[in-house]
């Protein structure tokens, strides 16, 4: 236990790009959303949403590719396994979900204070995301972080073994089985069927038990690609 | 080390008894530990260790326990009584080879030994 | 006590072989030389002692174990390749920290030491570096952490010969000190030829030479002379190689030991010339009286 602990020390010299940028996107949004409120025009617009949260995935994502292309190869090099790396990889994966969620839950407080920025704007309460306790919410915010860090892992851990052809194969694959996903649920008519089904879904649900059973599965594929990947 | 063929413990062993013969290294002295000679001559450790080893079986060197090696009190004799007996292999017979070569013979060279004086 | 044993070793990639049936012992305590040429399959033994790629077939074994995903064995194993790449935004001090985290017998004074001794600032951005001081160090953090089993995959090759010779002398000073288990693969084979005292020899993935360093000083002669005395008595020899020029004639043998003839000369011939002599005639055939 104390390795992998000492491989998420090591993984930590990235702090900058895993909980740094992060918060500092975070500490941006309000700026960024009344800019994007002026920009709009002037006028009571009342309540109104504004999506900026998905924009951090974007920050997120970068850490954790490094982390798998640069930081991986390093270590491999001084004798750590891959099984270690892995539990290192969920540790500060999970760690950094939570830290953020936190960061997410505190510009919520701060939201509500100021009675949505003075403009009754919600860049992070969000309709969608339920009226829960601060715990709840912190679970809500940390489980889609979870769910894209592990979709930048394993981006990741395909580029070490497969390189570039790996990730078009990756990236068609994908596109491919959605486009199917898609096109059954058109025919079959599922469409309905899924949308009844995640209306009745609560939050906790919806945004943190389904992503991160998503992320666990990515993480089990992730690992059968880890175990014969080569510095 | 020299290159010349003959494995590097000898070369070592030589050394150390190049410098007992002509004084450096007097009796009774230490010798430089096998750390320091591989250090020195640039060589494996284990090396050194096999050339003072080798000196040690011959009674040139002995051991005093946690100190180090010494000089044996009459290795000077030792190398000199042996180096006497190889004179004439390793000296004298490649010289009247090389004389034989030249076409002198034995009182020429015998001549030459009389007048010949060591360079300054 | 062997710390590394393998047995018929191979790693085939499709129909290319780049270890093909290699089963070497390497002893405890002990500087090991790993030789051959570029592609020889000098470092695909080594990533694969390291758990870092993987056999395709035979047995490999370090510290009686098998390496792959051992973190028993690992954490006793430091590998420097040549072309170790190091996480861009890492600093020096990062990546002696990381080795200092890994291994257990690092020794953070003599890390400082080895530094100011080739004249690497801790602070910089590794990519910043030239490739001189990158090699440098990783030959630093190979040395400083003391592990039982280091290997060193020509890290030196940026390093000119003054930083070289530096590496060489810590080397022995502390393999003095410190016994372990040293594997150095190399080129430069006369610099190393009086530290190493077992000879590994590869070419095109399988073991040409596997001996002593001491036995192999004298192992090879080079006889130069009238054409028909040289071949007169290179008769009963093993010829690994030979040169003519007007009527003399120069013949690199083995196995002719310390014999003398008068009007012949007889030179020793240095490691580097037996490796390149012998991995010479592995590329073709040979055949008595041909010439080169």
């Amino acid at each position: 236990m104390s390795r992998v602990l000492d491989v998420v020390r090591i993984q930590l010299v990235h702090w900058p790009a895993l909980l740094g940028y992060p918060l500092l996107a975070l500490a941006a949004m309000p700026l960024l959303g009344w800019g994007i409120d002026v920009s709009n025009g002037e006028g009571a617009l009342g309540a109104h949403e504004i999506y900026l949260l998905p924009a951090l995935w974007g920050v997120i994502a970068p850490a954790h590719l490094q982390t798998m292309t640069q930081v991986f190869p390093f270590t491999l090099g001084l004798g750590v396994t891959r099984r270690t790396f892995a539990a290192a990889t969920a540790l500060v994966v999970l760690g950094q979900a939570l830290f953020v969620g936190l960061g997410l839950v505190a510009l919520d407080v701060v939201e509500r204070l100021t009675g949505g920025w003075g403009r009754e704007a919600q860049i992070f309460g969000l309709d969608v995301l339920g009226q829960s306790n601060p715990l709840v919410l912190w679970f809500v915010y940390s489980g889609p972080l979870v769910a894209v860090s592990a979709i930048a892992v394993l981006a990741g851990v395909v580029f070490q073994r497969w390189r570039l052809t790996g990730i078009y194969l990756a990236i068609f694959g994908s596109v491919a089985v959605l486009v199917a996903v898609g096109v059954l649920a058109k025919t079959q008519s599922w469409g309905p069927a899924i949308g009844g089904f995640l209306d009745g879904q609560p939050p906790l649900a919806l945004f943190t038990a389904y992503p991160v059973v998503f992320a666990l599965a990515l993480g089990g594929a992730g690992w059968l690609v880890l175990r014969r990947a080569t510095a | 080390m020299k290159d010349d063929g003959r494995p590097l413990f000898l070369q070592i062993a030589e050394q150390i008894e190049n410098s007992i013969v002509d004084g450096s290294l007097a009796a009774d002295t230490q010798v430089p530990s096998t750390n320091e000679l591989a250090a020195f001559h640039r060589i494996n450790p284990a090396t050194a260790a096999k050339g003072i080893n080798q000196l040690v079986a011959d009674g040139i060197l002995y051991k005093r326990r946690g100190i180090g090696m010494f000089v044996a009190t009459d290795a000077r004799a030792q190398l000199m009584e042996r180096r006497r007996r190889d004179f004439t292999r390793q000296f004298l017979a490649p010289l009247m080879a090389e004389a034989g070569k030249l076409g002198m013979d034995a009182e020429e060279i015998k001549k030459l030994i009389d007048v010949w004086e060591p360079q300054r | 006590m062997n710390v590394v044993r393998t047995v018929g070793v191979s790693r085939r990639y499709g129909p290319l072989a780049a270890l093909d049936g290699v089963s070497v012992e390497l002893a405890e305590n002990t500087i090991h030389g790993l030789l051959g040429r570029n592609g020889a399959g000098k470092t695909t033994l080594m990533r694969i002692l390291t758990g870092q790629d993987f056999e395709t077939g035979g047995t490999v074994e370090v510290f009686g174990q098998h390496p792959y995903e051992n973190a028993d064995v690992l954490s006793r194993v430091c590998f420097i390749k040549e072309s170790q790449r190091y996480p861009e935004k890492f600093r020096v001090k990062h990546a002696l920290r990381a080795a200092e985290l890994l291994y257990p017998n690092w020794d953070n004074a003599y890390a400082t030491a080895l530094l100011a001794d080739f004249a690497i600032p801790s602070g910089p951005l590794l990519g910043k570096l030239s490739r001189g001081q990158l090699s440098a160090v990783g030959v630093i953090i190979g040395l400083a952490s003391r592990a039982p089993l280091t290997l060193f995959d020509e890290p030196y090759l940026g390093l000119d010969a003054v930083a070289r010779q530096l590496f060489y002398d810590r080397l022995l000073a502390d393999y003095a000190e410190n016994p372990r288990t040293i594997v150095l693969s190399t080129h430069l084979i006369d610099e190393v030829s009086d530290l190493i005292e077992h000879v590994v020899l590869l070419d095109r993935g399988k073991v040409l030479i596997d001996a002593d360093a001491e036995s192999l000083r004298g192992e090879a002669i080079a006889v130069t002379g009238p054409a028909d005395a040289v071949e007169r008595f290179a008769a009963g020899y093993e010829e690994l190689h030979r040169e003519r020029i007007g009527g003399s004639l120069r013949v690199t043998l083995t196995g002719a030991g310390h014999r003398h003839e008068p009007g012949l000369d007889f030179e020793p011939v240095s490691l580097q010339q037996l490796v390149v002599r012998t991995t010479q005639r592995n590329g073709r055939p040979v055949a008595a009286g041909k010439e080169s």
